[in-house]
């Protein structure tokens, strides 16, 4: 991930402005009004662009510094990077299987193979992803009746 | 007095006060995990009163949001993730003190203050309900207008980084609000022809990605070993308060005076109420510079401050029926399901079912005591559990927690899109609260400030006509203006000095 200097983000926050501006160009007013739906974006825009301007002059003084993005320092490392990289591909892999497969083996797959990305005993990875899989299904599916995903085959569970 | 022992019979009932119990739990059990917030813990509980009396009904509505505001605390304070949105203002400063050691003061704190404000807002709501919610119902779109725009000022100037990326944060916020039809002509703006966009952005599963979802991220990217987390330093939840109390009386009134007034307000509600004392704090504290790095002061007025505000809001609830927050709303409709029309005359019709409501306030500030602190040391173990293990556990929550909100996959998507934005946010200190407080108050802002234009036919002044409007707009542009100027004068003086 890069860190960005105040020289950047008030670039980034300019050009979002800007963007914001165009993107609302055409949001009709109330009718009989000067005022609707583009008024807000508008404004917003108009405030991003100010801020952008006033952050890129102030950071004019620390120039050469400023100009240069820096990575964060996870990024070098491939472990932490492949950690939330794993973080981000359970949410995934949850939102493309839970309906098929149901929450039950979605959850207890997506945990066991997060803890163990980041390096859980065996153990205590299947013993803690089995725990909290039952624990939030019966928490939610039958305390709270929030229609978790079914799998048919473990529908003895409840 | 006959009325007082009718709503005493009511309210001391074996069969309430079992619900009185169950739902506190319950209460701090949504409260405490991440994301889930106390309107989330009131709508899962409405399906459940449909079966009870009114009294009841009523008693598990109010005992459970007033433990999720409490409880949001301790995941704030154990794990740096506010378990509600109201716990966000002084989520530095209590994380910070459980880093240093100092975890029980800082829950404690939380604990206690949150109760005193609870039993503030309570007997206000019981005394000054009536001529209180007059005032407020007096406000016009001028004084909504200027009074959200002094919320979102505070979410600037409060955050430990620069106003600049504070402003950013805010900025991003109020555009995320936009998102939608939630406008006044009902225009579809920036939804791409998405149903789900169109709907506007789901704020739970957003707050649980900017929150939760980054929060994991860092913790699993952290290059420096995670710091082991001190235990306590054995004063004891409640002992070190005493000393907090004595030491912060001024702010403690304050606290419960701005959150009863803030709740009252429509719309107000705790999260707002939570930021504008903590900002109130920053400013008048004699040491400002320690707010964000493990002070109690701003905890102190800003706890005490967002529960107060959950009594605070029942005022107009109660005697006009219009809701103080979304959670009042949601008891309006409950109220109603159940026969009872809120309004001045639910005082004539049915004054027994009112003071049980006030009967029921008590107790519920009161049991948050004892339950709070079993919930304070049930979540200490939360610290051993080493973060390889816990943080998968948490996503999880976070996923269930954000499909729950809809029971749809749209919103573990959203709250996906939203935890990328945090931790890239977090990596680059812009903070995250002012973003999620622009997405609470966006669409207030717009609609109290589009209402005053049409009104004021364009002209600006027209907001400092009421008196009430200009004294809070002129304090708001106050809030802009004198850092400015306090900055200009100081540059002056090195000026003058150097030369």
């Amino acid at each position: 991930m890069i860190k960005l200097s105040e020289l950047h983000l008030g670039i980034l926050a300019a050009l979002g402005g800007i963007v914001l501006l165009f993107a609302s160009a055409n949001f009709a007013p109330l009718p009989g009004q000067a005022y609707g739906a583009g008024t807000m974006p508008r404004l917003i825009g108009w405030c991003a662009i100010l801020l952008g301007c006033f952050m890129v002059a102030t950071s004019l003084k620390h120039l050469p510094e400023m100009a240069k993005p820096h990575l964060a320092d996870w990024v070098r490392k491939p472990r932490l990077a492949f950690a939330a990289l794993a973080c981000l591909a359970v949410i995934v892999f949850y939102i493309l299987f839970a309906e098929t497969l149901g929450f039950l083996p979605t959850s207890f797959l997506g945990l066991l193979a997060l803890m163990l990305v980041l390096r859980t005993k065996w153990p205590t990875a299947i013993l803690a992803s089995l725990a909290t899989t039952l624990a939030v299904y019966y928490a939610f599916s039958r305390l709270l009746m929030v229609p978790l995903p079914r799998t048919e085959f473990l529908s003895f569970l409840g | 007095m006959l009325i007082f022992e009718q709503a005493a019979a009511l309210v001391f009932d074996p069969y309430v006060l079992g619900v009185i119990l169950a739902s506190a739990i319950f209460g701090m059990l949504v409260g405490a995990i991440p994301g889930l917030t106390a309107t989330m813990a009131t709508a899962l509980l409405v399906p459940m009163t449909f079966f009870m009396d009114p009294v009841p009904a009523i008693a598990a509505i109010v005992t459970a949001t007033a433990m999720a505001i409490f409880a949001g605390d301790i995941p704030a304070a154990l794990l740096r993730m506010p378990g509600t949105p109201s716990s966000a203002a002084y989520v530095d400063d209590a994380y910070k003190m459980t880093q240093s050691g100092r975890g029980d003061e800082a829950l404690g704190a939380a604990l206690v203050f949150s109760a005193i404000g609870g039993l503030f807002g309570s007997i206000v709501l019981m005394t000054l309900a009536p001529a209180l919610a007059e005032v407020a119902l007096r406000f016009s779109s001028e004084e909504y207008f200027w009074l959200v725009l002094l919320g979102l000022s505070c979410a600037v100037f409060v955050t430990p980084s620069s106003p600049t990326r504070g402003l950013i944060s805010l900025l991003f916020g109020l555009f995320v609000a936009t998102i939608g039809m939630e406008n006044p002509s009902g225009e579809p703006r920036f939804s791409f022809g998405n149903l789900e966009l169109m709907a506007g952005i789901q704020f739970i599963p957003a707050m649980i990605g900017l929150f939760a979802i980054s929060e994991i991220l860092r913790t699993v990217t952290a290059t420096i070993p995670r710091q082991k987390i001190p235990r306590s330093d054995g004063h004891g939840i409640f002992k070190t308060q005493w000393k907090n109390l004595k030491k912060y009386p001024v702010q403690t009134v304050r606290g419960n005076i701005t959150g009863t007034a803030l709740g009252i307000l429509p719309g107000a509600g705790a999260d707002i109420a939570a930021w504008i004392s903590y900002a109130i704090s920053k400013r008048f504290s004699k040491t400002p510079e320690k707010f964000g790095t493990g002070h109690v002061e701003g905890l102190v007025e800003a706890g005490a401050s967002n529960n107060s505000a959950v009594s605070g809001a029942w005022i107009p609830a109660l005697v006009f029926g219009i809701p103080g927050d979304s959670i009042t709303a949601i008891v309006i409709g409950v109220l109603y399901i159940k026969g009872i029309n809120p309004g001045p005359t639910i005082f004539i019709n049915d004054p027994q079912t009112v003071y049980a409501i006030f009967m029921v306030f008590i107790l519920a500030n009161l049991i948050m005591l004892p339950l709070g602190w079993l919930a304070i040391r049930g979540a200490r173990p939360m610290l051993s559990i080493p973060p390889s293990t816990l943080m998968p556990m948490i996503l999880i929550f976070c996923i269930v927690g954000a499909f729950a909100i809809a029971n749809s996959t749209a919103g573990i998507v959203m709250m996906l899109i939203f935890g990328i934005i945090g931790f890239f946010m977090e990596e680059n200190d812009i903070p995250i609260a002012p973003a999620i407080l622009g997405m609470v108050l966006g669409p207030m802002l717009e609609q109290n400030f589009i209402t005053s234009m049409i009104k004021a036919d364009g002209d600006i002044f027209r907001f400092f006509e009421r008196p009430i409007a200009g004294g809070l707009g002129v304090f708001t542009i106050l809030i802009w203006t004198l850092p400015l100027v306090m900055l200009l004068l100081r540059r002056r003086k090195q000026a003058r000095l150097a030369t």
